[in-house]
């Protein structure tokens, strides 16, 4: 008879014990991964801020004048502007929401690096007006195919009176952004100000964003714009990405520590009750592990032999808690993503809690293991 | 009654044997603890929201804005003579309101302070449902003076101190503290319209109308008569509905979040009881086994295990719910709602008490309901001849 097979047969005697203590390591590792995915969702909001990238907007909630754009530019120690205006509309079906932001699209890519496109996308892109680009998941969603024709229906009124408004397709774009900054179909900015037939929302914008050549000029470039519009009608108020985004984060404040305290909590008790029942099930078997000793088992085996049952019950229990951890974040995201937008399960959070489940199930064992080596053998013999 | 005194002794003999199982007892009251004192903490942030955007008088307050933009005086005309406006001395209780934002930077370390700004007409101020000053006074027409929320003093204690507010090139001096109870309505600066449309260099226009109306009822043949009016675009709105959308997608995560988790938390609670309470059966299956040869019959074998469970779990939520109280009843605290920070009471309501009781006594019978069944079914001579 193998040592596994010893283990094997440890857990057979007690199935209910083995399958409940399991089932509680399953649901440690399920919290800890949707709550690991909720604080990402916080983190990712730090890290999506470019710490080069500031955004204008008009403080009075307003929009501002494209014009600004160009003032804007001729600031020292920046690389590039761009602008944009939403407009909203819905696909053959209402319901089936489109939202269309309007760009100067190469000064939009070079704001936004973390968008790609194929050359001959981009190419196709600025050849053609009427061209706009869809993000993957959008285009997926759509079941859209480059070179087809997009109608947005339910826009903005027209020149021409319609208020349907046609793009076509020159490519799909892809980006390490997660799927909620991917929705938008990404049009000319030109496009869709000349067709607008209200007068008075022409040659407007809903935000400026600049790109610095150097992070640490960030905080002086949003001075300088500031003040430059300080006796304009709209001001501007321009805030740096980076700075904006840690501080929506800090701000969220007591909410991420009850996440933390809530983590910590579930840790320590699913810890408490996997180490309460590991050792009660080698209080109940002192004598068996006595009578092994006395067959001529080592005390290292035996004690290998109750890390080998702890590890089976944490490694099986963690890789189901991570699976169902995995598929409740998935149920979660579509209700969570407008406010959180990178609820998404990270490879690192996997990776800690692989390490964690390591670590516990060594924790787990020691105590029971050192039962073991210090048995008394002739004395716990005597007793059966 | 046979039965019935079978039953207290049983349960006496459980209770006191307990002693002798503490560990194991004290594991499972834990478990029951923890999930009970986060299902209460969580409800408590969800409450301290909910509590306050539900007040009086909201649903007779009517926020009428443009889908164009601004609004000017002949909005402001076509309001008050809209049908449903209270009126006070013939004056209808209509107030234009706009909005600004108050970015202050270098607030904290890494922290900018997102706060708003409303403007309103000074002298019409009483249109706000449940307005109030609580402390100082109203700031005045024609100075650069501002009032705070009682929130916002929360959240920047330091402006009430006497310094001044940089905004848009000027110094404004907090003049006073107001109150409406709304968790998002009273963290905000308060300034006079005139001054801020000054300021703003916004001319006279201004974004929406506050109208107070006679009575709820009036409300659609308002909202009809105010979308019916050319050129205005008018979007027309109560407040309480405006409050609903505010907290809304906040109190969706928060439900979400507090739902899974107290779900999962419990399934592992229960797990661990279930396990303890089927080895504390086990172990002692020798010593029922007599008991039942003795004449004790199934039902007080099954009410003394079960009710060791439901004894254990109950006493888990009440201390999980106590120290839920002492900890976070009350507590003031801040977080970001709608790209603005805002500050809130936790709030430990008599219903949240009353679920997380009942969510420790669903638990306390999950984990001792088949144990018990096991231990009143268990073959007695078979146990004898074992034990």
């Amino acid at each position: 008879m193998t040592d596994s097979a010893l283990v094997f047969a440890g857990f057979r005697r007690h199935k209910m014990r083995t399958l409940f203590t399991v089932l509680s390591v399953t649901v440690a590792f399920a919290i800890f991964l949707v709550l690991a995915t909720l604080y990402n969702g916080f983190a990712g909001l730090v890290n999506y801020g470019r710490a080069q990238r500031l955004d204008v907007w008009s403080d009075g909630f307003g929009k501002l004048p494209v014009h600004y754009a160009a003032k804007i530019a001729s600031i020292d120690g920046i690389r590039a502007v761009a602008y944009q205006i939403s407009i909203f509309g819905h696909f053959r079906a209402p319901g089936n929401d489109v939202s269309v932001v309007g760009v100067p699209f190469a000064q939009y890519m070079a704001v936004y690096p973390e968008l790609s496109v194929t050359d001959t996308e981009r190419r196709a892109m600025l050849a053609d007006r009427r061209c706009a680009i869809a993000g993957a998941p959008l285009a997926k969603k759509m079941a859209w195919k480059i070179g087809d024709t997009i109608p947005v229906a339910g826009g903005p009124p027209q020149k021409n009176g319609g208020t349907t408004w046609h793009f076509r397709l020159c490519g799909i774009f892809r980006s390490t952004l997660p799927d909620s900054f991917m929705q938008n179909l990404v049009a000319h900015y030109e496009y869709l100000n000349d067709g607008m037939a209200d007068a008075s929302a022409r040659d407007q914008v809903d935000q400026i964003v600049v790109m610095t050549g150097n992070a640490r000029n960030v905080s002086r470039v949003a001075r300088t714009i500031e003040r430059k519009f300080a006796n304009a009608q709209p001001t501007a108020m321009a805030l740096p990405e980076g700075e904006l985004y840690l501080s929506v984060v800090k701000s969220f404040g007591d909410v991420g520590a009850i996440v933390t305290w809530v983590g910590l909590a579930v840790f320590l008790s699913m810890l408490l009750v996997t180490g309460n029942a590991m050792s009660n099930s080698v209080r109940e078997r002192l004598s068996e592990f006595a009578l092994l000793r006395a067959l001529g088992f080592s005390r290292r085996r035996l004690a290998w032999q109750v890390m080998r049952e702890s590890g089976w019950i944490v490694g099986v229990g963690a890789g189901l808690g991570l699976v169902l951890g995995w598929r409740l974040c998935l149920m979660m995201a579509p209700s969570v993503e407008n406010v959180l937008p990178f609820f998404v399960v990270n490879p690192q959070a996997v990776a800690i809690a692989v390490l964690l489940a390591a670590f516990f199930s060594i924790l787990t064992a020691i105590v029971p293991a050192q039962r073991i080596t210090a048995l008394p053998v002739a004395d716990t013999l005597r007793r059966i | 009654m046979e039965a019935l005194h079978q039953t207290l002794t049983l349960c006496r003999w459980n209770y006191l044997s307990l002693r002798a199982r503490l560990r194991n007892a004290s594991v499972v009251v834990f478990g029951f603890f923890v999930v009970v004192l986060v299902f209460v903490a969580v409800l408590s942030v969800r409450d301290g929201i909910l509590g306050s955007e539900m007040r009086p008088g909201t649903d007779r307050l009517v926020i009428v804005s443009s889908s164009h933009g601004s609004l000017d005086a002949s909005a402001l005309d076509a309001v008050n003579q809209a049908p449903g406006v209270a009126r006070m001395n013939s004056e209808p209780e209509t107030a234009a309101t706009a909005f600004g934002a108050l970015v202050i930077r270098n607030w904290r370390p890494d922290m900018l302070g997102l706060a708003s700004i409303l403007a309103i007409d000074t002298s019409r101020v009483g249109v706000l449902p449940n307005f109030r000053v609580v402390e100082g006074r109203m700031m005045r027409p024609g100075f650069n003076e501002m009032m705070m929320g009682e929130g916002a003093r929360q959240i920047y204690p330091e402006y009430l101190a006497g310094r001044t507010i940089p905004w848009r090139h000027r110094k404004w001096t907090v003049v006073g503290v107001y109150s409406t109870g709304s968790v998002t309505r009273d963290s905000r600066f308060l300034v006079d319209l005139r001054q801020f449309q000054d300021a703003t260099k916004a001319g006279a226009t201004f974004s929406g109308v506050d109208v107070r109306l006679l009575s709820p009822g009036a409300f659609s043949r308002f909202k009809k008569y105010m979308e019916a009016q050319p050129n205005l675009g008018a979007v027309v709105k109560t407040m309480a509905e405006e409050d609903e959308e505010v907290g809304k997608q906040f109190r969706v995560i928060l439900a979400l979040a507090d739902g899974v988790i107290t779900i999962l938390m419990a399934a592992g609670a229960i797990f661990a009881a279930l396990n303890i309470m089927y080895a504390n059966v086990a172990s002692r299956s020798g010593e029922l086994a007599v008991l039942r040869a003795l004449g004790f019959s199934r039902f007080p074998v099954l009410a003394a295990i079960l009710s060791e469970a439901v004894l254990l779990a109950l006493a888990g939520g009440v201390i999980g719910v106590a120290l839920a109280v002492i900890a976070f009843g009350g507590l003031e605290t801040s977080t970001l709602m709608g790209g603005w920070l805002v500050s809130f009471r936790l709030a430990i309501t008599p219903s949240a008490i009353f679920i997380a009781l009942l969510l420790a006594l669903g638990m306390g019978v999950a984990g001792g309901l088949f144990p018990a069944i096991r231990a009143a079914r268990q073959p007695v001579a078979a146990a004898l001849r074992e034990g």
